[in-house]
């Protein structure tokens, strides 16, 4: 990297080592502290962070709960630390003593662009400010309806329209690195058994002032009957045999009923058995308060976008398919940043211009300033931002361990792949080193399919993982060994005369994934001497090939599923009756592990439940991972809150957080 | 003329009906349904089931034998009911009705510019053969025929952000009856880059049929006559070498309404060629077809108006 000069744009602040750890540990305590205050929505923060703690003490389900506490109790021994560091690092510097360091360009990369320096930007003081448009490249959804079969795509705009019970908090001072949750429609929840949630909502929520609310009042009946909505089909067509199934059902499996109290203004949620899991998943962007009046009447009519009436920052105003979409303030949105205690949203509307695929549009609208944020694909991509705008603000992220490339077997039954050799051989024969280097000029991690921010991590400020693990913690089969590999091979009867041969799908649109899969073909031949042939998909059915298993017998894909709990990746990607394990894994441990840790409230045991699953499917490697690729965000110098990480990894997950993003300009 | 008129209008249906059935049949060999299309959209794919898919399609109708869907299709066509979006569930006939004066204008704008630039440099071209004017011309005639338009609409976005900080794709089009000015202002870039291969083609035409032409013995008579180079030039030899030129106008509008569906999505122009394109990324039964038999519509009228109005331009010509 050292030759394309990446660093000397940027101007450097020296700092020492202690100074950015103390930086994080801040980080960390706002992080906390967000989400203690998350719950209040009075000016008096103080005030409304007690209250709040004080409200939100009883969650100890939520998975983060005590990530926080140990958060906030490391930040304050490092006071003095943070005192000190009254000058901050920007985006872009490291300290002397990090310069001095040899660092790999994945440690170089995230240490640059750390989230936490997010915090010290240039004229980060001065505001938050109101007015102005926010401008984003942005695909306007097919269909609006958030209860639809592909309500999971209105994960992109639900939440700036519409409001949830929780959220996870966002801004330049929390990045979801571990999860919290943030009330919105609540302001805070109880759990007096570990059957039962009951939400206590804010006062004086109003519906947008659209017909057929017209900004009525929202009540707690108006929540019960949207998430009713969500979690049983029935709801949507009580009168119907063949009731559709919401993609957001799988999450309140475990909700045997949901009761209501207009007069105190709560929802209860009544469970069959504990969820350790509800929480998180309620934090997705999709599980949305729908209005009664659509969902009680004909819930289809919310497919189209002059329907979307919700009680979310903005009023969603005008769509033309294929062109843009555009939205505005909502005046009698309910919430206040508990950061600053001012009203939201801060902008007063937002555009969003499709480019579709036409990224050389985006380009020039970013080049021009049309559009004030973009995803880089890579260093080159980062480079031509820089040079086109140079007060890009860039923030490095980890990859979503639920969107990152690997190989799935059609049938873990059959041969060749039903031999445990043979997949632990495919993963020793792929060099990971050289698909880091060679296709993303080292801005890449080892791959694996769980979300390592679940898993403890005692060296961090937070005790949980930030980053994911390294291949030397992925197990024995996640190194580079293709003499081990071979030998496994020849046990499993394939050798140089019955040489390994298999069909491996593979998705046909130039790029790095393109690459990553045939650089992976060409590494098993060289390393093993296996022949892969590639079987062409094209880029529009790739992904439901995975989910109709639509292959001949391995297909090289990227989707997992973005999913807002630990249990989403374990139990509902690894558990034999789970709907989305698509891979056929049926292990008998591994479905009690996952069961367990859906009930295990306590988040140390859950985190050991969760390390049981990880060993055991690295060892049978039923999916193989290859390294997953970093993201580089970058955003206008004047743009605020508008963070990217890898809840955000595109705007869909971002706009959870659209209400906090301010100008100043 | 009647009868010659009755058969081709006849024609015209024949042709809408089979290209309906070709267009439905080559959606539906699509790979995946509009679902599984769709899922492409987005990264997230959470919840998303192969029961959800299944209930979809079913929703949908697309678990019938597609004989059985065209059927249903064409009974509501012929009624004037195109069917809904299966993506947005927005009527189609609603889809092309908002989106069409905008195609209509671009294909129009660039019409008129490849005509009245391609005729009179194809004419000053061929009369002043071997002078820059003619190597100008020629240059821009290879240029025009060899670059495609997608290619030259993607460079024309770049360089204009480059070198006037212009960011063409995202400029306001309003109706022209709501902004004229502002409405311009979008269209013309894209209606150049559309216009070039056609401009093109109609100025190598020109210039050749004027080359062949001028040298006839007519014309040769018009200058022994005394007759001015302009009034044997307009007169005798331009009204003769327009008909060529004008049957191959006609052929290419075909060619300029394809290149208007990548045009318009290359400048983001929200014209019936960019919801084709995205219809057809999502396998959108109703939208695919509905759009195709439009432009299959407009291409036959205009190729039976440019038949017709031969023997406008040439009196000779009779319709048997």
């Amino acid at each position: 990297m050292a030759e394309r000069n990446y660093w000397k744009r940027m101007q450097r602040k020296r700092l020492s080592r202690r100074s950015l750890m103390s930086a994080s540990a801040r980080a960390g305590v706002g992080a906390a502290g967000l989400a203690l205050v998350g719950c209040g929505d009075d000016d008096d923060s103080q005030q409304a962070a007690a209250q709040a703690q004080q409200q939100a003490q009883p969650q100890q389900t939520a998975a983060q709960q005590q990530a926080q506490q140990t958060a906030a109790q490391q930040a304050s021994t490092s006071q003095e630390a943070a005192d000190e560091q009254a000058v901050t690092l920007l985006p872009g510097q490291l300290t002397a003593e990090e310069e001095a360091m040899s660092l790999t360009p994945e440690e170089e990369w995230r240490l640059r662009y750390h989230w936490s320096k997010l915090q010290n930007l240039p004229g980060q003081s001065d505001g938050p400010k109101y007015g102005g448009t926010w401008t984003l490249a942005h695909l306007p959804a097919a269909n609006w309806n958030v209860l639809g079969p592909n309500a999971n795509l209105m994960a992109a705009f639900a939440p700036m329209f519409y409001s949830q019970l929780v959220v996870f908090p966002m801004d330049d001072w929390a990045n979801a690195h571990y999860y919290e949750n943030e009330g919105d429609l609540a302001a805070g929840w109880e759990i007096p058994d570990v059957t039962t949630l009951v939400f206590q909502l804010q006062d004086g929520i109003k519906w947008q002032d659209k017909a057929p609310l017209n900004g009525r009042d929202m009540t707690a009946e108006d929540v019960k009957i949207a998430y009713d909505a969500l979690r049983d089909g029935s709801f949507l067509a009580p009168d119907s045999d063949d009731p559709p199934t919401t993609v957001q059902a799988s999450s309140y499996t475990a909700v045997k009923d949901i009761e209501f109290d207009n007069s105190s203004n709560t929802v209860r949620f009544n469970l069959t058995e504990p969820a350790a899991y509800l929480l998180n998943n309620m934090m997705n962007p999709f599980h949305v308060v729908a209005a009664p009046e659509y969902i009680t009447d004909d819930y289809t009519q919310l497919d189209d976008w002059r329907n979307t009436v919700g009680t979310g920052p903005y009023v969603l105003d005008f769509v033309e398919q294929g062109s843009e979409w555009k939205a505005s303030k909502n005046p009698t949105y309910f919430k206040k940043d508990p950061r600053s205690g001012m009203q939201l949203p801060y902008m007063d509307a937002l555009h969003g211009p499709d480019f579709v695929s036409q990224r050389e549009s985006e380009w020039a609208a970013w080049e021009t300033g049309i559009i004030d944020r973009i995803t880089l694909q890579d260093v080159y991509d980062y480079e031509q931002a820089v040079e086109q705008q140079p007060d890009t603000v860039v923030q490095v992220t980890a990859p979503p361990p639920g969107w990152q490339p690997y190989m799935t077997f059609k049938d873990l039954n059959e041969a060749p792949f039903n031999d445990v050799r043979v997949r632990q051989a495919l993963s020793l024969g792929m060099d990971r080193e050289e698909q880091k280097e060679g296709i993303y000029n080292g801005l890449a991690a080892a791959g694996y399919g769980q979300n390592w921010t679940f898993f403890r991590d005692d060296s961090s400020p937070w005790g949980f993982r930030e980053w994911p693990w390294t291949a030397a913690e992925l197990g024995e089969f996640v190194s580079f060994d293709p003499a081990k590999g071979r030998q496994l091979l020849d046990a499993a009867g394939y050798n140089e005369d019955n040489p390994l041969e298999f069909d491996a799908a593979m998705y046909t649109v130039p790029g790095s994934y393109l690459n990553l899969f045939l650089l992976i073909v060409d590494q098993w031949k060289r390393n093993l001497g296996v022949n892969a042939k590639h079987e062409q998909v094209d880029l529009e059915t790739w992904i439901a090939r995975l989910v109709t298993r639509d292959f001949s017998q391995a297909l090289f894909t990227w989707l997992i599923g973005a999913e807002m709990d630990a249990d989403g990746l374990s139990y509902g990607k690894l558990h034999t009756d789970s709907p989305g394990n698509f891979y056929g894994i049926s292990e008998p441990d591994i479905d009690q592990w996952c069961l367990d840790q859906r009930q295990e409230l306590d988040v140390d045991k859950r985190s050991d439940i969760l390390e049981k699953i990880r060993v055991r499917e690295l060892e049978n490697m039923w999916r193989i991972f290859a390294v997953n690729p970093y993201r580089i965000a970058g955003r206008r110098g004047y743009l605020y809150n508008e963070i990217d990480t890898y809840n955000a990894w595109n705007p869909g997950w971002g706009a959870t957080n659209t209400e906090k993003i301010w100008k100043n300009l | 003329m009647g009868g010659y008129l009755v058969r081709r209008l006849l024609g015209v249906v024949v042709v809408i009906f089979l290209l309906s059935f070709i267009a439905f049949m080559l959606v539906n060999a699509f790979p995946g349904s509009t679902a599984e299309r769709l899922l492409a959209e987005g990264p997230q794919g959470s919840g998303i089931t192969q029961e959800i898919i299944e209930r979809f399609n079913k929703e949908l109708g697309l678990d019938r034998p597609p004989l059985e869907r065209y059927g249903d299709w064409l009974w509501n066509a012929v009624r004037g009911d195109l069917g809904n979006s299966f993506a947005s569930s927005e009527s189609v006939l609603n889809d092309i009705k908002v989106r069409l004066p905008r195609s209509l204008e671009l294909v129009m704008l660039a019409s008129v510019m490849a005509f009245f630039i391609a005729i009179p440099v194809g004419v000053l071209s061929a009369v002043r053969s071997g002078t820059f004017p003619d190597y100008a011309g020629r240059v821009f005639t290879i240029l025009g025929l060899a670059i495609p338009n997608f290619f030259l609409g993607v460079l024309v976005v770049s360089f204009v952000a480059e070198w006037l900080n212009v960011s063409l794709a995202t400029l306001p089009s309003p109706y022209i009856w709501d902004s004229f000015v502002q409405n311009l202002e979008g269209m013309i870039a894209p209606a150049l880059v559309l216009s070039a291969s056609l401009m093109a083609t109609l100025m190598r035409m020109q210039r050749s049929q004027v080359l062949e032409i001028i040298h006839e013995d007519y014309v040769r008579t018009a200058r022994a006559k005394g007759l001015s180079e302009r009034s044997v030039i307009l007169k005798h030899v331009f009204r003769n070498s327009f008909i060529p030129v004008l049957t191959i106008f006609g052929n290419q509008f075909a060619f300029l309404i394809s290149g208007a569906v990548i045009v318009e999505y290359i400048f983001r122009i929200n014209g019936i060629g960019a919801l084709l394109v995205t219809s057809i990324r999502r396998a959108d039964f109703n939208e695919v077809v509905g759009i195709t038999v439009v432009i299959g519509l407009g291409v036959v009228l205009i190729n039976l108006l440019v038949d017709l109005s031969y023997a406008w331009i040439d009196p000779r010509i009779r319709y048997g």
